[in-house]
């Protein structure tokens, strides 16, 4: 999965958990706080209902107090005269008072006084006979115990419900005996619970308990509160009203009545308001905060990566690691990319490095082929040398015969000759032929063993003595004047003395030829390490700097007369013997040879 | 009065046969010549050489095995063997092979010649030391029989 697609999903999806479970807690924390808030409320609302229902009754219960603790009323009780009833008891009493009934009970429970009133009608009707039902010396309605005693209560009768008080006949001085009980009744119809529900600004629904029409949930609340024992019960009845219910009972302590006050779900609508709010704002800024990680993602890593990428991809395809990539800002991604420059840089390096040992390595192979191809070219002419001085070897041998030959023949005659001088001159023709014979002799002598390979014997030699020897052996013009100088005594070295002589021979003929006006040969021994040291120097015309390297090449000379083959010779044996052999020359000054030779002690 | 010492030659080359016979015969010396391996043999034995100058390469043998062979047959002829091929190994195997001398062509007629002249006399001593020793033990030989005489 690309980068990009990664950072959307994850982005997306925590925001997406995050906002379910914000809504989860919110939905738990927020409504479920709602609901109790509501439930509390109906509950104090009910509370609120019952007692504003209990006041309506304190308020007919005292106004029973007043008339029942009453001198007037007291008389009455004994006397029964009219007086007291057109006075007290007339309708406007009733309308009043809002009472439905007046009654006046003895002690031996025989009512001295019965009223009844329609309050709508505003006229006398008869006492509702279910409540006489509730008249008799024991009743707690009739019969109080003490001065203080009272009842204020409902009654459940056929006509409806109704509520009642009862207090004892006293004086004014609320002192006894007790002459009997005023009770008075009001129904508690629509127009009394509309009353109570503009007292206590509720909206009160009372039903009977018994009442075959009873709705629904007012049989399941009643069912609940009289399983549970409980006060109020409260139950939501859609999403706008939640109802709180409460259970009234009668004087004589049964359930008789249930109370219902409708509530509109303020709290609960306005949590599940601000849920919603709640929600859709953190749907929105996270959707925002999400929106901005992945531009501010996208900007500082993502499109800046994804160019690394594209970049490195680019340089692997290509091969260019001349490309640099531009670094921006001063973060991680812009080390990693000065550290893939750097890379790079290595790469670039590390190539320039690789041509550079191409090219030296095609100069290597060039040159080394072009010496290949000249060891070839030697190697044939070597063996063309061996072939070509081996053939000139018996017509040499045959000429060297003959001019022998000839010269003795003249020496047998020259007694005889008349013409001396011309016989003295015969003899000397033949004896510069002898000369030049030898002289062929010796470059096919140099030829093949230039062609040939060394194969030095190694004898225990005395330095000193071959480097007399040798120069003994050398027929040098009265110009040139050698000297020795040996400085270090040696032990006898391991050497090829023939070779050695050969070579040293070389280089003492080559000073001579390069003092044609005469001059000194110096040849100085030392001992340097485990080195000996055969200098051989003259007072020549020097070589030009140009010629040096090229001295020990074959066939390079600058005589007239010469093949170039002595110093090659002289270098082959010196390294034959595993020395070394130098120069060092100063036009008009002179030249100097050097021969290094191992002190193999013998 | 000395006696005339005998040389064979042995070379391919006709010239070389021609002028070097030229030459030792002006110094007194008879002088043969063969110019193969099969017709120095045949000549060793028809005839005792003092000396023989040998080219070590030959159309039809090796000079070393002619060397060899002449080595069996005469063996106190002196041997000098002439060769255009200078290399150590050839030098060692003639001289180990029996051969007196190991020159190198082209050699100066007066160094071949003061060889030559070397080896014979060399051959002469030796002649002379084994006569002396034949001399000797005939001598004593004779003393010791004329002691007994005596006695």
């Amino acid at each position: 999965m690309k980068l990009r697609a990664k950072i959307l999903l994850i982005m997306s999806s925590t925001t997406l958990a995050l906002i379910i479970i914000l809504y989860g807690f919110a939905q738990v924390t927020m409504l479920r706080t709602a609901a109790e808030m509501e439930e509390d409320d109906a509950r104090q609302n009910v509370r609120r209902a019952l007692n504003a229902f209990s006041d309506e009754l304190e308020k007919m219960l005292s106004i029973t107090r007043d008339y029942a603790s009453w001198d007037d009323t007291y008389a009455f009780m004994i006397n029964r005269n009219e007086k007291y009833v057109e006075t007290n008891l007339v309708d406007e009493t009733f309308l009043n008072l809002k009472l439905n009934l007046m009654l006046f009970v003895n002690t031996d429970g025989q009512i001295v006084f019965q009223r009844g009133f329609d309050l709508r009608k505003g006229c006398e009707i008869q006492i509702p006979s279910g409540m006489l039902e509730h008249i008799g010396p024991n009743s707690p309605l009739v019969h109080h115990s003490n001065e203080r005693s009272a009842v204020a209560g409902v009654l459940i009768l056929p006509e409806g419900p109704l509520i009642v008080t009862s207090a004892p006949i006293l004086t004014s001085r609320y002192t006894g005996p007790i002459r009997g009980a005023l009770i008075m009744g009001r129904y508690l119809d629509s127009d009394e619970v509309s009353r109570l529900s503009e007292t206590a600004h509720l909206s009160i629904n009372i039903f009977q308990v018994d009442d075959s029409k009873l709705p629904s949930d007012f049989q399941t609340a009643t069912t609940s509160l009289l399983a549970d024992r409980s006060e109020i019960f409260v139950r939501p009845l859609s999403e706008e009203s939640v109802s709180g219910y409460s259970l009234i009972k009668d004087i004589y302590g049964e359930p008789a009545l249930v109370l219902r006050v409708d509530l509109p779900r303020n709290v609960y609508n306005e949590a599940k308001r601000n849920v919603a709010y709640f929600i859709y704002s953190m749907l929105l800024s996270a959707s925002a905060y999400a929106v901005a990680i992945i531009i501010l993602v996208e900007k500082s890593i993502t499109s800046r990566v994804i160019r690394l990428e594209r970049m490195v991809d680019e340089v692997g395809r290509t091969g260019n690691v001349a490309t640099r990539i531009p670094v921006t800002g001063r973060d991680e991604i812009s080390s990693l990319t000065e550290n893939v420059n750097g890379m790079l840089e290595q790469l670039e390096e590390h190539q320039r490095q690789i041509r550079r040992h191409l090219e030296h390595l095609e100069e290597l192979v060039e040159e080394r082929t072009r010496k290949l191809l000249r060891y070839e070219r030697l190697a044939a002419i070597g063996e063309v040398a061996m072939m070509v001085g081996h053939d000139l070897r018996n017509p040499l041998q045959v000429m060297m015969n003959i001019v022998y030959l000839a010269g003795e023949h003249l020496k047998s005659i020259l007694p005889n000759v008349p013409d001396h001088d011309k016989a003295e001159q015969i003899r000397e023709l033949c004896s510069s032929m002898e000369e030049q014979i030898e002289y062929m002799n010796k470059i096919v002598s140099d030829l093949q063993d230039f062609g040939r390979p060394l194969q030095p014997q190694f004898q225990p030699t005395n330095l000193t003595r071959l480097i007399e020897n040798t120069v003994s052996n050398i027929k040098k013009p009265e110009t040139v004047e050698i000297s020795l100088n040996f400085k270090d005594e040696f032990p006898d070295l391991k050497i090829d003395g023939a070779m050695i002589q050969r070579a040293l021979t070389n280089l003492i003929i080559n000073a001579i030829q390069a003092m044609p006006e005469g001059g000194r040969i110096t040849i100085t021994t030392l001992r340097r390490g485990a080195v000996a040291l055969i200098n051989v120097q003259d007072t020549g015309e020097g070589i030009p700097e140009e010629n040096l390297d090229k001295l020990f090449k074959p066939f390079f000379t600058t005589k007239a007369k010469g093949q170039g083959l002595g110093l090659p010779v002289t270098k082959r044996i010196v390294e034959a013997h595993g020395g070394a052999i130098k120069v060092e020359s100063k036009v008009g000054v002179g030249t100097k040879f050097t021969i290094e030779l191992p002190l193999k002690e013998g | 009065m000395e006696e005339v010492k005998t040389i064979l030659i042995v070379d391919d080359d006709k010239a070389i046969l021609r002028s070097l016979k030229a030459i030792l015969e002006m110094k007194g010396y008879e002088v043969e010549t063969a110019e193969t391996g099969k017709e120095a043999i045949e000549k060793s034995r028809k005839k005792i050489y003092n000396l023989a100058i040998l080219d070590i390469k030959l159309p039809d043998m090796e000079g070393t095995e002619l060397l060899v062979k002449m080595h069996e047959t005469m063996p106190k002829m002196m041997k000098i063997m002439l060769t255009g091929y200078p290399s150590l190994e050839n030098a060692v195997k003639s001289l180990n092979l029996g051969a007196d001398a190991f020159l190198m062509k082209p050699v100066n007629p007066k160094e071949l010649l003061k060889v030559v002249e070397e080896k014979l006399r060399e051959q002469t001593e030796m002649e002379m030391l084994s006569e002396d020793k034949v001399k000797q033990w005939m001598e004593t030989r004779l003393k010791k029989l004329k002691r007994s005489e005596e006695r």
